[in-house]
């Protein structure tokens, strides 16, 4: 289980002197679904793009299946599915000819996945693209995606122009498509959805890989975020503990941030006459911002 | 196989209407004008004797009045419109996965950059010949129906031929701008523009006599005096457009197969 379907290996890529990545370095297991997030303009679709071949690294190596992503390209796109960020296709085609023309490129007989896939999204085949909306289109591209069964799925921002009753479905299939023993990279800079889908994420800022990490490991080292509700007479002022943060009064309202041992904390919180408490798991975003200050 | 047959499919349409105008023109101009063609050619040749317009054709009076001459001389014309139909060709049939932002689409498909690119030559190649068998056909009806058949085959072959030769270097031209330039707005106003740029060097090399002004028009390349007169092609002209074509397919692979893929904005 454990064999790295994708290894990226200090890649870096700059256009001109401008950079694109640096030393990005990180593999991505068999069967895992691998989250790749980050602001805009971090990186991510610059390295989605170097694993394509689709833009050449400046160095380093990446290798997808064991095999060069640059040199051996063309045999690994055989079992690659791509769903860019923004899908554009020709833009007189038929949906029903455009992905038949995938499925001719890909050498293979796809139309009974065609047909399944295009009736799960409820997309009109017969349809021109040029008067397809943004997301319709994008269901062109996951069904152009997802056609020939792809092992490996690398998703840039899959999900801008979905309703959220087709990202259920997308999600859905996604999921089904990992169960098969597809592996999944996932690009993108909406937080609850990588926490709803990923087992491990990559944070990408600058360029640089600046933390790696398994989701449920990342959510544990976090902080907790803890609201109290005091009676207007108290003043607590500092809790003067370890692992204490950004603590905020405010009349009978006080907040801050806890990291540690949550017995230790409750001892300290006994000492005052408290009307209510909530502790919080906060969400990823505010993970992510810990990591991009 | 697939691409291939994909982009000959796309320009199907502009092949059949780029087939059809040009060998119907020809059709109907060549008796038209050769119906011109005076009785007793040597005053017309003697009043157009060191004529500055035909100079700038690059043509003598002499085989001006000439079946052929005229045949050379309409071609050359209907040349200027085909080879803004084949830079435009060139042009497009690279830059549009640019243009159309298609070219993620097609080169994350298990295809080699070679295999694309080669199978798009060899879509434009075929288009253009297609375009180039009508319009000899279409001169040779022609020249049937103004003679009745009793023409020099050889002159006539060698005249035809120009055309498609220069089709595929301005074709190739195209490609060339198009790997350069993969961004272009419109590849009309370009290919227009490219097209009577060479013309108009061309004419102006013709004015000034000038042999080395002619070597950047390659619509001089094949002067229809020197094919009438010896039966055959400039040796050195020939040379130099079969350098050009070698340079600009080479350059135009080299620059495609490590040219990135511009993103999506």
């Amino acid at each position: 289980m454990s064999t790295n379907v994708i290894e990226i290996n200090q890649l870096s890529k700059y256009y001109g002197k401008q950079r694109g990545i640096e030393d990005v370095t990180f593999s991505v297991k068999q069967g895992e679904i691998f989250g790749f997030i980050g602001p805009n303009g971090a990186g991510k679709s610059t390295t989605i793009r170097t694993l394509l071949a689709l833009i050449y690294p400046t160095s380093g190596t990446a290798t997808i299946f064991g095999k060069d992503c640059i040199k051996e390209a063309p045999v690994i796109a055989q079992d690659i599915g791509y769903l860019p960020s923004e899908t554009f296709f020709y833009e007189n085609m038929k949906v029903r000819d455009l992905l038949k023309y995938a499925e001719t490129l890909y050498k293979k007989d796809c139309s009974k996945r065609i047909d399944e896939l295009t009736s799960r999204l409820n997309l009109d085949v017969t349809r021109k693209i040029r008067d397809l909306s943004f997301g319709n289109k994008k269901k062109v591209g996951i069904v152009a995606g997802l056609l020939h069964s792809p092992k490996l799925l690398i998703l840039d921002e899959p999900t801008s122009g979905l309703d959220p009753l087709m990202q259920q479905t997308f999600f859905d299939i996604l999921r089904e498509e990992n169960q098969k023993g597809a592996t999944i990279l996932f690009s993108s800079h909406i937080l609850s959805e990588v926490q709803k889908m990923c087992d491990r994420i990559a944070i990408l800022k600058d360029g640089r890989v600046i933390s790696l990490e398994n989701i449920e490991v990342m959510r544990s080292n976090a902080h907790k975020k803890i609201i109290l509700r005091i009676p207007e007479t108290t003043e607590i002022h500092t809790l003067d503990m370890d692992g204490v943060s950004s603590f905020e009064q405010n009349g009978t309202q006080a907040s801050f941030l806890f990291k540690g041992d949550v017995n230790l904390l409750l001892d300290r919180l006994r000492q005052h006459q408290l009307l209510d408490i909530l502790i919080e798991e906060p969400p990823l975003e505010e993970i992510f911002m810990h990591y991009y200050k | 196989m697939g691409v291939f047959r994909f982009e000959l499919k796309q320009y199907k349409t502009s092949i059949i209407i780029w087939a059809l105008s040009l060998s119907l023109a020809i059709i109907f101009l060549l008796p038209i004008f050769s119906g011109m063609l005076p009785e007793d050619k040597s005053s017309v040749m003697h009043s157009l004797q060191d004529n500055p317009v035909m100079e700038a054709m690059g043509i003598s009076a002499e085989n001006f009045f000439s079946l052929p001459g005229i045949y050379a001389f309409l071609s050359s014309f209907l040349m200027l419109a085909a080879s803004i139909h084949a830079i435009n060709l060139g042009l497009s049939i690279i830059t549009k996965e640019h243009m159309q932002n298609t070219a993620d689409f097609l080169m994350t498909k298990p295809y080699s950059r070679t295999q694309i690119f080669l199978s798009k030559m060899a879509a434009a190649l075929c288009a253009i010949f297609m375009i180039a068998i009508a319009y000899c056909i279409g001169g040779f009806v022609a020249m049937f129906i103004v003679t009745g058949g009793g023409f020099d085959n050889t002159i006539f072959t060698l005249l035809s031929l120009v055309f498609p030769l220069l089709q595929v270097l301005f074709l190739l031209i195209g490609v060339l701008i198009g790997v350069i330039i993969s961004r272009v707005g419109s590849t009309l106003p370009l290919a227009l523009g490219a097209a009577f740029g060479l013309y108009v060097t061309g004419l102006f090399s013709s004015v000034i006599h000038s042999d080395i002004v002619r070597r950047f028009s390659p619509f001089r390349y094949f002067n229809s005096d020197y094919i009438m007169e010896n039966t055959q092609y400039d040796s050195s002209y020939l040379m130099l457009y079969i350098v050009l074509l070698v340079i600009s397919i080479a350059a135009s692979y080299m620059i495609y197969m490590k040219k990135d893929v511009k993103m999506v904005l």
